[in-house]
């Protein structure tokens, strides 16, 4: 067991875990931030997409030894009110189902976004990879994230 | 309600009127409010006191006022004297929308404000009906008593205000959550009528609303759950925590049925935060501090399994008696030598759900009784099978579904929480990896089709058609079925002579369940990949083939051809790519018709575009009706392109998505949906687009490459 300082949506946590301790369940289990989801385990599916630093990161296959003072952003850090413009443009376009996999969905285009602010459907594409949503809204989806870059 | 002035192109429906001609287009909003981009949030959150489990998920019933204070004529409706509506919904949220087409006929009655509900997900009870959420019922189901449930309210807070002005009731109306005397213009809010209200009894069955007067029911209203999902804070059953909870997995034989011969936890207890090892019928439970700690301890155990009766279980052994059966069948039936006989044999799969949520369950075990927390379709199945199994009272409170699929119909894995829990006597919440999660599945049966068809040498003429199939029936703990199962969407309604159909029950120890369209999805494929086969050798156009089979009267027709109208079928199209077609009608009930376009490279099926057109009776809510088209294309396709289940020696040889792939965004083909125009009684569509995507992408690939798929998912090999 080690003890940890992880920064998470802006604020220190002490956590005891394990060095190998996948950062999702430190997230879901140890802090109570369960919007970050598990699907598959394997970094297959996306559901436990998180930033760190804006970049992502599939916190299943993340040991949290190696987050260090990286700043992690989970799908509660993004609005509390559901406000970020990805957010909005999800509600827009009434992308979601289940919902079960739309916290990595929105995590991946903010990132997306971040780095490519008018992305092609070749770059959505690619930037999706992996990331799987089995109620099958990916058209909305993709149309959420042209709206979010402010391209429709 | 406000309507906002822009229109986004998934927004803009386009209804058909299916009898006269003319296309009636309307338009229908996203969301009530236009969106406005926001900066990103940089509010400092409050620093967390660690742990912070929350006691109940968040849809469990806050704080209400006395009983005796409230109008609650019903089950259904909740109104406080403070004018707070509270809506209680008895079915499943799994994606389909029920809680939101659910609360909109209630409200819709009630003339509740839309902006202003609180919703209630109902524990098991009995009292509710019929809580099963499955085979694309609830709409159906409940539209006429929910709309009677919501109108009761609403008289009764009509007849108390009329009481207390001395009018008339029928000077009086309700609007938006108030009763208006309309002489006068005086006017009630509903809070302020609850005390007189809830002493009132009605004489008779409420009045509904003229369909002309619907608010909600209709229109695209904005899903009640999305705020939360996109916020992170809807609660499905893995989220749900309990104070004191430990998490834990389950060791399983990996032969279904097997049992625990011996087991050594020695160093499963060693690994940190593993705090319990328990036996249960099913396997061996670790319990641990988290879930990390759980799996951890599972992978440290060694167990000594009796795989018992199912180790033979094999693809092979299992194709093979589905082979048989029909072979056997078929040995008696003899072509008339006047006709041009034309045979194939179909096949399909074994396949899990996967939902993206693995199943998993919390079990509160207690001296005195059970509480259970779960993503569950079968919520009174649940708490039926656990009191069983435990000898306990039992409430189960329902959370969000993170997909259903009929997965989460089958009881099993709530049975073995409540057994971990009252083996280890503390709250336990189970966890299913997807490993367990696939090869642990109820499955959908394989199936093998053997079809005939013949027509007169000279006229041509169809006077034949045979179709039978053999697979097994469904065998899991809460749902059986057997030949009523195989014969889902196995005759066609086409006007063919001499048509007879038989399925042959094979039985197999095999553990099946309900999955969605059941015995639609392969039936529909080898109907229309065959029907288009007969059409190939009669020179025929798939579309005006079908055209000429379906009768005036059958509500299938005019679906094939709002399909085929809005697809351009036999228009231009880009160089290679071709258009199949299909069609179906699931459970006598919604009719839908697809053009896929489709091209073949190098062995690869790219779908590129769906139309769909789909006949579901009243539309409550048309954007949901959509988005059940959308996403039922795409388990489809996943279904067609993707996977399949296989076992040997008993044991399912996949476990994640790297050998049980998924459909990926770059997949996607663009789906445009039309919806006809009915007055109908509403029927459902969850279900409803799996069945037809499948032939019509198959039929496409044959326009294509000339290569008939009569096995899916498709193999390079049969492309080659």
């Amino acid at each position: 067991m080690t003890t940890l300082t992880l920064n998470v949506n802006g604020t220190p946590y002490t956590v005891d875990a394990p060095p190998d301790m996948p950062l999702l369940w430190v997230l879901r289990d140890q802090l109570n931030l369960t919007g970050t989801k598990f699907g598959c385990g394997v970094g297959l599916c996306g559901a436990c997409t998180v930033l760190v630093d804006g970049v992502t990161h599939r916190s299943c296959s993340t040991p949290v030894s190696t987050v260090g003072t990286g700043a992690i952003t989970t799908i509660e850090g993004l609005s509390p009110t559901g406000q970020h413009a990805v957010q909005q443009a999800w509600l827009f376009e009434s992308v979601s189902q289940c919902g079960y996999c739309q916290a990595g969905q929105i995590l991946t285009t903010v990132a997306l976004l971040s780095q490519t602010p008018q992305p092609t459907d070749a770059d959505i594409d690619a930037a999706f990879t992996n990331t799987l949503c089995r109620c099958g809204t990916y058209q909305r989806i993709r149309q959420a994230v042209h709206r979010a870059a402010g391209a429709v | 309600m406000t309507q906002p002035t822009q229109l986004t192109r998934r927004a803009f429906l386009k209804l058909t009127l299916s009898a006269g001609g003319g296309v009636v287009i309307a338009s229908y909003l996203a969301a009530c409010a236009t969106p406005t981009p926001a900066p990103t949030a940089t509010v400092a959150l409050p620093s967390p006191t660690l742990p912070r489990p929350s006691a109940t998920p968040t849809l469990a019933p806050t704080a209400t006022p006395e009983p005796e204070t409230l109008l609650a004529p019903n089950l259904f409706v909740q109104i406080d004297p403070d004018g707070q509506v509270t809506l209680t919904i008895h079915r499943s949220e799994m994606g389909q929308g029920v809680r939101t087409s659910l609360a909109m006929i209630l409200a819709d009655e009630l003339e509740a404000v839309w902006d202003q509900i609180k919703l209630v997900q109902a524990p098991a009870n009995d009292k509710y009906g019929s809580q099963v959420t499955s085979g694309s019922g609830t709409i159906a189901d409940n539209f006429d008593q929910l709309r009677l449930a919501g109108a009761a309210a609403r008289e009764l807070l009509i007849a108390a205000a009329a009481q207390l002005w001395g009018v008339p009731v029928s000077d009086c109306k309700a609007e938006q959550g108030l009763v208006i005397h309309t002489p006068s213009g005086k006017q009630y809010g509903y809070g302020d009528l609850v005390s007189t209200a809830k002493d009132l009894k009605l004489s008779g069955d409420p009045k509904l609303k003229d369909p002309s007067e619907f608010r909600y029911i209709g229109k695209s209203m904005p899903r009640v759950d999305e705020p939360a999902i996109v916020r992170g804070a809807a609660t499905y059953g893995l989220d749900v925590r309990l104070p004191g909870q430990l998490f834990a997995t389950i060791a399983r034989c990996p032969v279904a049925g097997g049992t625990v011969t011996s087991y050594d936890d020695t160093a499963a207890k060693a690994i940190a935060g593993v705090k319990q090892v328990v036996q249960i019928p099913n396997g061996v439970a670790v319990l641990a501090e988290n879930t990390w700690a759980a799996i951890q301890g599972r992978a440290a155990l060694t167990v000594t399994w009796d795989e018992g009766s199912r180790a033979s279980l094999s693809t092979d052994s299992m194709r093979q008696s589905l082979m048989d059966k029909v072979n056997k069948a078929i040995v008696n039936e003899k072509p008339d030598d006047k006709l041009t006989v034309l045979e194939a044999v179909y096949e399909t799969p074994v396949l899990a759900h996967a939902p993206l949520e693995p199943v998993n369950c919390v079990a509160d075990v207690r001296a005195d009784g059970c509480d259970i927390w779960i993503s569950t379709q079968n919520p009174v199945g649940v708490q039926t099978y656990v009191r069983n199994a435990i000898g306990l009272p039992t409430e189960v409170h329902v959370t969000m579904l993170g997909g259903g699929f009929g997965r989460r119909l089958e009881v099993d894995y709530a049975i073995e929480a409540a057994q971990v829990s009252k083996a280890a006597g503390v709250p336990v919440q189970v966890v299913w990896t997807r490993d367990d999660d696939i090869q642990h599945d109820f499955y959908r049966q394989p199936t093998y089709h053997w079809l005939r068809a013949g027509w007169d040498k000279q006229t041509k003429t169809l006077g034949l058609w045979r179709h039978y199939m053999a697979a097994p029936g469904i065998n899991g703990i809460a749902y059986h079925g057997g030949q009523d199962v195989l014969q889902e969407g196995l005759d066609v309604t086409y006007n063919i002579d001499g048509r007879r159909t038989q399925a042959l029950l094979t039985s197999m120890p095999l553990p099946t369940g309900p999955w969605r369209a059941v015995m639609n999805g392969p039936n529909a494929f080898a109907n229309e990949c065959f029907l288009d086969e007969v059409a190939t050798a009669l020179k025929q156009d798939p579309y005006a083939f079908r055209m000429s089979l379906l009768s005036d009267s059958d509500r299938l027709k005019p679906v094939v051809e709002l399909a085929a109208t809005k697809a351009n079928w036999g228009g231009d199209l880009p160089t290679g790519h071709k258009q199949g077609l299909a069609c179906h009608t699931t459970y006598g009930l919604t009719s839908v018709a697809m053009v896929a376009e489709v091209s073949v490279t190098k062995g690869v099926v790219h779908v590129h575009k769906v139309v769909c057109a789909v006949d579901c009776g009243l539309v409550v809510n048309p954007d949901i009706v959509v988005q059940q088209m959308e996403g039922g294309i795409v388990f489809g396709l996943t279904a067609l392109l993707k996977g399949e289940i296989t076992f040997d020696k008993g044991r399912v040889q996949q476990s994640n998505f790297h050998d049980y792939p998924l459909l990926q965004m770059s997949e996607m083909p663009q789906v445009e949906v039309y919806i006809v125009s009915s007055t109908r009684s509403p029927q459902g569509v969850g279900e409803m687009a799996v069945p037809p995507i499948t032939p019509a992408v198959v039929n496409a690939v044959f326009a294509a490459t000339g290569k008939r798929i009569r096995r899916t998912p498709i193999r390079p090999e049969d492309l080659a």
